[in-house]
């Protein structure tokens, strides 16, 4: 995740700018990963992409000698052994392996080497001249030679051409003398001869390509016209036999060498065949509580059990009210429906609506439907369809309005009305008798107030109720009654319907049993169903992490 | 100069409008009125942008096939779609083809992801709700409770789910009122500061 650094927000990975408050995520002036060109902030030491270190490498002359990777070196008479006795080849193998494996090495050694040319330095040989050294007595002591070979030396130094130095070793303790050492005896390999080329290294040997022929001699023409004359073009070949292509030498042995071939060519090994696993313990408790619930929505779907109970459970407060707002509207009442909420809150926030607009149908209302959401004017048309509401004479769509709390405020502060052309037809709102005498908001009875956000919910209160004094009841989805019920309480909304069980207590003190009368028993079955989740999760799992 | 005038207009907007509120004068109330309509048409201009905005960026993600570049071809013949037939009908939005686009594509779809959380939200339930604390055994309390209340309403059980009433109407309410007055005291300091300068959510 990546914090904004202005509002904090956490955004996904790689992006650029923050979802809340669209401030850039990465700087444009900061410090550019040399391995994933990401922009970091300057006081970052690492990569906030892919971790990489963001302080600059520093040049093979300031790297201290420790730090520069280690190679293995072959001492300089394997080497030239190599060089000598080996095969061309071979040559060629091992100059590519330390091409890819040591480019670091190859370019201190260059640059080590052009110093050297340019700027002779002192260099003091130090050899054990072990070989080169007359054979030296038992008691003669063995000395160490320093050679030079610069002449930009103090007088002192330059006057001794040769320095001894008495090596003399300890003699070891006499507890070590006792001490045997296995594994030093066993550490100690014979090594095979270097001309020696083990069979699968001899796969690798090319086939040695024929000498390029020269170049055939021109024929002179024998016959014809021609006959004599050299250097004539050829006839041109309709038909020629493929060449004769060389295969390649097959080696028994080449697998059982194939995994020093990889390590000397530096080629991936072949994956492993991948094999189908079971999926882990975790995923498949999962699967089966998802399938658990789906059983627990769909089986009291299909047989249309349970249904509400026989009894007669106390009707929430909120509900009671909302009912009794609606109920004493004289007939032909003005009501503002909102309808703010989304398509996916359709399913709960229809079974809410559908009974409060079939109530008001009854009562003889006139019903504007109106929106915050720019999808709110298609749901709220469907839905006045479908309880049956006749357009222009009964219910009008008034559309969308932008800009939330600055729409709200604008919308109770006009003193004129200020939607004057209807949503469906683009008729003036002055061509519908039945709403001719509406002029501002004040003229409205009843606000109906069915949002899916607290945002509008809230928008409405503050910026529309508190500027007039028309009653707002509100009905919302089940996850925002805890919000809503403060200004229940308050006395700001004179009704409140919290999701699909107020909506089915709604149907049974209507008296008409509709979807949420349907839906909310199945709701409340697969609600126990999750609660018997939750607590064998919690029983079985019990203090464990996951 | 260029980060004079945004501020000048922004300060003297939202004072305008401020003052709107308490102070009842026609000349005010004409200017606030104005300003908060022209909010509005600003408003709806913003989806025209976000319009361009979701069309270039995916027609980028096209050219450069980026990972997922298919899905951004749906998006745009989706998007042109609705937009031809919303402006090729007489009726506009309301034509059958849109209105079958939205009811039997948008609507649908819509549904079923969120639908899809709940089955998400019991798999995190069944891991998260774990009795290692005091207070994480107080939560799987209280949620049993709430969830065991809402099953039982319906249900000759009904009697149970006085006590989920309970808690909603007493420790969860108090809850959300200081979630309330903080999100307005927040609201208030954010206003102050943008009224003032200091914020700048316009120009940044």
């Amino acid at each position: 995740m990546i914090y904004c650094p202005n509002c904090g927000t956490a955004n996904r990975e790689g992006s650029r700018y923050c979802n809340q408050c669209g401030a850039p995520l990465t700087p444009e002036e900061g410090i550019k990963c040399q391995i994933c060109g990401a922009i970091n902030s300057p006081e970052n030491e690492k990569c906030t992409n892919c971790g990489a270190s963001l302080k600059p490498a520093p040049s093979p002359e300031e790297k201290p000698a420790e730090e520069l990777p280690k190679v293995p070196v072959f001492p300089e008479e394997i080497i030239l052994t190599l060089e000598e006795e080996a095969p061309d080849f071979l040559a060629d193998l091992r100059a590519k392996a330390q091409e890819v494996v040591l480019p670091e090495e190859e370019r201190v050694e260059e640059e080590a080497e052009e110093e050297k040319e340019e700027e002779p330095i002192i260099i003091l040989e130090e050899r054990y001249e072990e070989e080169e050294l007359p054979p030296t007595p038992a008691e003669e002591k063995p000395t160490v030679t320093v050679e030079y070979r610069e002449e930009e030396l103090p007088d002192w130094l330059k006057e001794a051409k040769e320095i001894v130095l008495p090596l003399e070793p300890s003699p070891p303790a006499d507890w070590l003398k006792e001490v045997e050492i296995p594994w030093l005896e066993e550490e100690i390999v014979e090594v095979p001869a270097l001309a020696e080329i083990p069979p699968w290294l001899e796969a690798l040997r090319p086939i040695e390509e024929a000498p390029a022929a020269p170049p055939p001699e021109e024929e002179a023409e024998e016959k014809g016209v021609l006959q004599g004359l050299k250097g004539l073009l050829k006839p041109a070949t309709i038909f020629e036999p493929p060449e004769k292509i060389p295969l390649r030498r097959e080696v028994a042995e080449l697998s059982l060498g194939s995994e020093e071939i990889q390590k000397l060519v530096k080629l991936k090994p072949a994956a492993p065949a991948v094999k189908i696993k079971a999926p882990p313990k975790e995923i498949r408790t999962h699967r089966l509580i998802h399938f658990i619930l789906f059983l627990a929505v769909l089986i009291p779907m299909l047989i249309g059990w349970p249904s509400m109970p026989s009894g007669s459970p106390p009707t929430p407060l909120g509900v009671e009210k909302f009912f009794q707002t609606v109920e004493a509207l004289p007939p032909g009442s003005f009501v503002l429906v909102a309808f703010d909420y989304e398509p996916y809150m359709a399913g709960e926030m229809e079974a809410v609506a559908y009974p409060v607009l079939a109530h008001l149908k009854g009562k003889g209302c006139h019903v504007a439907l109106i929106s915050l959401n720019p999808m709110g004017p298609a749901l709220a048309q469907a839905l006045g369809e479908r309880v049956g509401l006749r357009y222009g004479e009964e219910f009008i769509n008034l559309g969308y309005i932008p800009g939330v709390e600055a729409g709200l405020r604008a919308l109770g502060t006009s003193e004129d009305w200020l939607v004057r052309y209807d949503y469906l037809q683009g008729k003036p709102l002055d061509s519908f008798p039945a709403f001719q005498s509406i002029k501002g908001l004040k003229d409205w009875n009843l606000i109906v107030l069915f949002s899916g956000q607290s945002s509008t919910l809230l928008g409405w209160i503050e910026q529309v109720g508190s500027v007039i004094e028309v009653p707002m009841v509100a009905g919302v989805i089940s996850g925002l009654k805890p919000y809503a019920e403060p200004y229940l309480n308050s006395g700001q909304l004179k009704g409140l319907l919290g999701g699909m069980t107020d909506a089915a207590f709604y149907e049974a003190v209507l008296g008409k049993p509709s979807e949420a009368t349907r839906a909310a028993p199945v709701q409340a079955f697969a609600l126990l169903i999750a609660l018997l989740v939750i607590l064998a999760g919690s029983l079985t799992r019990g203090g464990s992490h996951a | 100069m260029r980060k004079v005038i945004p501020i000048l207009v922004a300060v003297l907007s939202g004072l305008t409008v401020l003052a709107d509120f308490f102070i009842t004068h026609p000349i005010l109330d004409l200017v606030g009125r104005t300003l908060l309509q022209w909010a509005m048409i600003v408003a709806a201009f913003a989806f025209v942008a976000g319009l361009l905005n979701i069309f270039f960026t995916h027609t980028s993600r096209v050219f450069h096939r980026e990972k997922g570049w298919g899905y951004s071809i749906v998006v745009i013949l989706a998007m042109w779609a609705v937009l031809v037939f919303g402006f090729l009908e007489p009726e506009g939005p309301h034509g059958y083809v849109v209105s079958w686009i939205f009811r039997y594509v948008q609507y649908p779809l819509q549904a079923t992801v969120m639908a899809l959380l709940a089955f998400f939200a019991l798999s995190a339930g069944y891991r998260a709700f774990r009795r290692r604390t005091l207070e994480s055994t107080i939560m799987l309390l209280t949620t049993s409770l709430v969830l065991l209340g809402y099953a039982a309403i319906m249900t000759d059980l009904w009697p149970m789910s006085a006590l989920k009433e309970w808690i909603l109407s007493v420790p969860a309410m108090a809850g959300v009122r200081g979630i309330l007055l903080g999100v307005a005291l927040g609201i208030t300091a954010t206003g102050l500061r943008i009224l003032i300068g200091m914020d700048k959510p316009y120009s940044d």
